[in-house]
Parts: structure tokens; C-alpha cells; sequence
């Protein structure tokens, strides 16, 4: 596939562009194809879900958006120019919170600010901690949080920089059920009000499915993309609705028949439920 | 009864029976010192100011010397922890310098400098730069990869991610190697000031040497541990102790 003639013409409107495009790309690492010719448009101000099985190249793409690993072949656009390298218009959210442990609550989430002016950084670090409900916590040590309250300094500090795009990595995967939920409750009402461009990992279908407005199911040996499917739905979702149980088991099957194939690969049937 | 008055109680036993053996068994005294003769010359050579003086040239040799090994130390662990070439280059070289003891560099100081101040200087930042070197290479080559990716996404510049994220990150490493540069130093200058008679603690252990007082030889080597242990606690111990704690991390 000709790549070059992929480039969208660069004389479309702006906001006609998809905010980042995924053109053609392959990435292996030695003999292993991670990622082969996958390529997807996300929209301006889209809660996008990635979902798939483990190893199927998740991370290999969003490494490739926020711009840590190169792609073999193909291209990554952000508003149609090729993503050189990282950068704070692309935030990473990781799966570890990633608090530098030599700075205090509000430090962290004031990494990205600039120092001055003083008080405007204060007010906008005073405002972010309040959003994520640390505002009493804003003098503590990463040591001092819990698992939840560190990824919610983290998810403070990545907006501070009011980035055009998150990108996140299974961000809540290493969180308790509980912990989990509020955090979904608290992402959703912030993108709800601010609708950034997000890229959402993720092994759950239900965190998929009550987040995303496309989730995008990868398969696996090579990685690619399998489907797209549209979550057409408003928010908050309602998790007994036969439209939201519809999507569920759209996805559950595609993955079903993803593990099914990785199991006959393999030559054992473990896999298979 | 608390760790310290056990230690107080088995030093003053000690002390006791170490005065009544060399007292009572008619042992040479100007071979075998006594704690008692020990404290009188250590309080004498401190009211007379001799102690003193040596004391303070001493301390402002270590400081020279240590502020240079600092500096240096600090540039070459970066270069070590930043580049690759250097690190192949140099990096076994300066495991083996740092494994050499620094009064091997004493002869090489005297030929190059004479019998000088700056023959002294150089064996103190010989003996010190090494392991501050390595100190701050390990720091950084141990910092987990994913603190570098924060910076990134943050878009810091490679100036700044070394101010905001290597070095605050290695932190921890850069005062240890810091702390075991200055102990490595401290050692190295008491050798060097053996060289020549000049001021400083290690020419008060001469002089006692020539004036076969042995006394005054126990009481140097005991301000030489004194000090070195006070600057090793009081200054780096305290230091440390709050930047582990402020990170939750226990004192290695
Ligand atoms: N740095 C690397 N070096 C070598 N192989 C790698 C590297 N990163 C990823 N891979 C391989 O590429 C494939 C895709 O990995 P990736 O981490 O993208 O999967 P994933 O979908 O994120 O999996 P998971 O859900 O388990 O996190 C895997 O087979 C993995 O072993
Ligand atoms: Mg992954």
C-alpha cells in the first residue's frame, strides 16, 4: 500500500481531519510482526476504546501515537502532520500512576505549568486537585497515597497541560473494582465537559463499553485491527439496556473467536470457553 | 537499659581495664598508650590550640578538595550515565582507578607537584572523584525508564529533563556516592598530609611519631575518627535521612 497516497490533502478544513490518524503501520520487534497494517482515524474529540487481547499490539500503537516507538511502516498524523516524537500535545496517561516521588501532591500536578506566574499556576493547581478530590491531599507525598489517589494525581497532571489529546494505558487496571468505578464516574464527567481526544487501552469490555464512543477490537498474530464498533449511546449508559447488552456481546464474540483461534494455533484448548 | 548506655557501659569497662593492664603490669609507657594519658593530651592540644589549628587546615583541605571531586565527579558521572561511548571508553577505567587504594597516588602527587599543597589537593580529589562518579552513574542508570518517559510526554527539553527528572531522581545515589567520596577523601588527605611536615591532623600524628609520644599518637588517630564520623552523620547522615524519608524510602 502506497503510504504517501494516504496523506490526507492538506487543504481540507481542520476540523474535517481526524485528530490522529493511524495510516498503514506495521511494527515488529526482530522475527515478531507486533502490529501489521493497521490503520484507523480517530475524530476530534473522540473517546476511542482498545480492546483485545493480551499482546495483540495495544500498547506497540498507543507508544506509536504518543510517539516513544517509531512505526516500520506507515504513518502517525496528528491533524495531518506525521508525529516526529513526543510531546505534551499528546499526553500519556501509563498504567502506573508515574508520580515523581521527590515532589508533593500539588508539585506533581504543577509539573507541566509553567513556574510563573505564581499565582496563576497556584490557582490552576488549586482547581485540578479539586476536580480529582485531593485538594487536602495537595501537601502529601506519592508515598502517603493510595493506588486511586495516585492515579488521580496522575490524571490531574496530565490535564494541567490542557493537552489536545490522552492517551492512556490500561490506567486503572491495577485498581480495585471500587476504585475503579469512581474513576470511570470521574473521567467520564471530565471529558464529558471538556471532550478531548482520548485513546483508551484497555482489557475490560465493561469499562470499554461504559466509556468509549467506538471501541476498536484488535486481533492477534498480527496484531490488526478486527472491528470497529460504534457505542451510539448517551452518557451515563445504562449497563441492563438491551443496547448496551447488544454491544457487549458483539465484542465478547469477536474476542471468543479471537482466543478461539489463538487456542487451535497453540494446540491446546484451554483458551476456549 | 537503651543501646547507648549499653555501648557507654562497655567503653567505660574497657577503657578501665585497658588503664589498670598497662598501670599495673609495668608495660613500656611510651609504647602503650593509656585512655587516661590519651584524654589529657587530646584536652591539652585543644586548650593549646594546636588541635585546633590542625583541626581547621585540615577542614579546609578536605573542603577544597571535596568541592573539586564534587564538581568533577558530578560532570563524569553524567558523561559516564549519558553517553555510551563514554561509558565503554572510561567506564571500566573508573571502576579500576576508584578500586585503587588513594595513597597510591601519593608518590605520582609528589612527582608532578612536589611537596606541596597541591600534591595534597590532588591526592583528596584522586581519592574522592571515583566513587562520586560512580555514585551519580548508578543513580541515573538505575532511575526507572518510565520517570525519562514522563518527562517526555511532558515535553521537556533534554536540559531539562536532566535538571527536573535525572538529577532530582538520582538524587538519592548522588549523596551516597557524595557521602562515601567525602569518607574516601577524608582518608585519602590524612595520607597525604603524611608526605611533608605541614599543618593539618596528619602532621600532628608525625610529630607525635618523632616525639615517640604515643599518647598524642592514639589521641590524632582519635580526633582523625572523631571528626570523620561527626561530618559522615551529622552532615550527610541528616541530609539523607530527609531526602529517603520525604520519598518513603528506608536509609540504606
Ligand atoms: N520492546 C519490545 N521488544 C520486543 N517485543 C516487544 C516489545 N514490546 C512489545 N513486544 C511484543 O509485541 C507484541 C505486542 O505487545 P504489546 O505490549 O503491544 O501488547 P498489548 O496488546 O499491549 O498486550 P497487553 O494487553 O498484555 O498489555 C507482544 O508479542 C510483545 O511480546
Ligand atoms: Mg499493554
Amino acid at each position: 500500500m502506497n503510504v504517501a497516497l494516504q496523506t490526507p490533502p492538506v487543504a481540507l478544513p481542520k476540523a474535517e481531519l481526524p485528530k490522529l490518524s493511524i495510516a498503514g503501520v506495521s511494527k515488529s520487534f526482530g522475527d515478531l510482526a507486533a502490529v501489521t497494517d493497521v490503520s484507523l482515524d480517530i475524530r476530534r474529540g473522540e473517546f476511542l476504546a482498545l480492546v483485545g487481547p493480551s499482546g495483540c499490539g495495544k500498547t506497540t500503537i498507543l507508544q506509536m501515537l504518543a510517539g516513544f516507538e517509531k512505526p516500520e511502516r506507515g504513518q502517525i498524523l496528528i491533524d495531518g502532520r506525521p508525529v516526529t516524537g513526543p510531546g505534551p500535545d499528546r499526553l500519556v496517561l501509563f498504567q502506573e500512576p508515574a508520580l515523581l516521588p521527590w515532589l508533593n501532591v500539588a508539585d506533581n500536578v504543577g509539573f507541566g505549568l509553567p513556574a510563573k506566574p505564581r499565582e496563576l499556576r497556584e490557582e490552576t493547581i488549586h482547581l485540578l486537585l479539586r476536580m480529582v478530590h485531593l485538594e487536602k491531599f495537595a501537601h502529601l507525598m506519592p508515598h502517603q497515597l493510595s493506588g486511586g489517589m495516585k492515579q488521580r494525581a496522575a490524571l490531574a497532571r496530565a490535564l494541567a497541560v490542557d493537552p489536545q489529546v490522552l492517551l492512556m494505558d490500561e490506567p486503572f487496571a491495577a485498581l480495585d473494582p471500587q476504585t475503579r468505578e469512581i474513576l470511570h464516574h470521574e473521567l467520564q464527567s471530565l471529558w464529558l465537559g471538556i471532550h478531548k481526544t482520548v485513546v483508551f487501552v484497555t482489557h475490560s469490555v465493561e469499562e470499554a463499553v461504559r466509556l468509549a464512543d467506538r471501541i476498536a477490537v484488535m486481533a492477534t498474530q498480527p496484531g490488526r485491527i478486527r472491528r470497529v464498533i460504534d457505542v451510539d449511546l448517551p452518557h451515563p449508559r445504562d449497563f441492563n439496556s438491551p443496547e448496551v447488552a447488544e454491544i457487549r456481546a458483539a465484542i465478547r464474540d469477536e474476542l471468543r473467536e479471537e482466543l478461539q483461534k489463538i487456542a487451535r494455533k497453540e494446540g491446546n484448548d484451554e483458551y476456549v470457553f | 537499659m537503651n543501646v547507648w548506655s549499653k555501648r557507654l557501659t562497655a567503653l567505660v569497662l574497657v577503657l578501665a581495664v585497658w588503664e589498670a593492664g598497662v598501670k599495673f603490669s609495668g608495660a613500656a609507657a611510651w609504647l602503650y598508650p593509656t585512655p587516661s594519658g590519651v584524654v589529657a593530651n587530646i584536652v591539652g592540644g585543644l586548650q593549646g590550640g594546636e588541635y585546633l589549628l590542625a583541626l581547621g587546615s585540615s577542614f579546609v583541605r578536605i573542603t577544597a578538595g571535596f568541592a573539586i571531586a564534587a564538581v568533577a565527579g558530578l560532570a563524569l558521572g553524567l558523561l559516564l550515565a549519558g553517553s555510551r561511548t563514554a561509558r565503554e571508553l572510561f567506564g571500566p577505567v573508573a571502576i579500576g582507578v576508584q578500586a585503587l587504594p588513594s595513597i597510591c597516588w601519593l608518590p605520582l602527587a609528589v612527582l608532578w607537584f612536589g611537596l606541596s599543597e597541591r600534591a595534597i589537593l590532588f591526592v583528596v580529589v584522586m581519592g574522592s572523584l571515583f566513587s562520586i562518579a560512580l555514585g551519580v552513574r548508578d543513580g541515573i542508570t538505575q532511575l526507572p525508564p518510565l520517570l525519562g518517559r514522563v518527562g517526555q510526554t511532558f515535553g521537556l527539553t533534554r536540559w531539562q529533563q536532566i535538571t527536573r527528572i535525572t538529577l532530582p531522581g538520582a538524587l538519592p545515589a548522588i549523596l551516597s556516592g557524595l557521602k562515601q567520596g567525602w569518607s574516601f577523601g577524608w582518608r585519602s588527605l590524612m595520607a597525604g598530609e603524611l608526605i611533608y611536615v605541614t599543618k593539618g591532623l596528619g602532621k600532628s600524628l608525625l610529630i607525635g611519631r618523632e616525639l615517640n609520644d604515643v599518647n598524642q599518637v592514639c589521641a590524632v588517630m582519635v580526633l582523625i575518627v572523631a571528626f570523620g564520623v561527626l561530618v559522615d552523620r551529622l552532615a550527610f547522615g541528616v541530609i539523607e535521612r530527609r531526602v529517603l524519608a520525604k520519598r518513603g524510602l528506608a536509609p540504606a
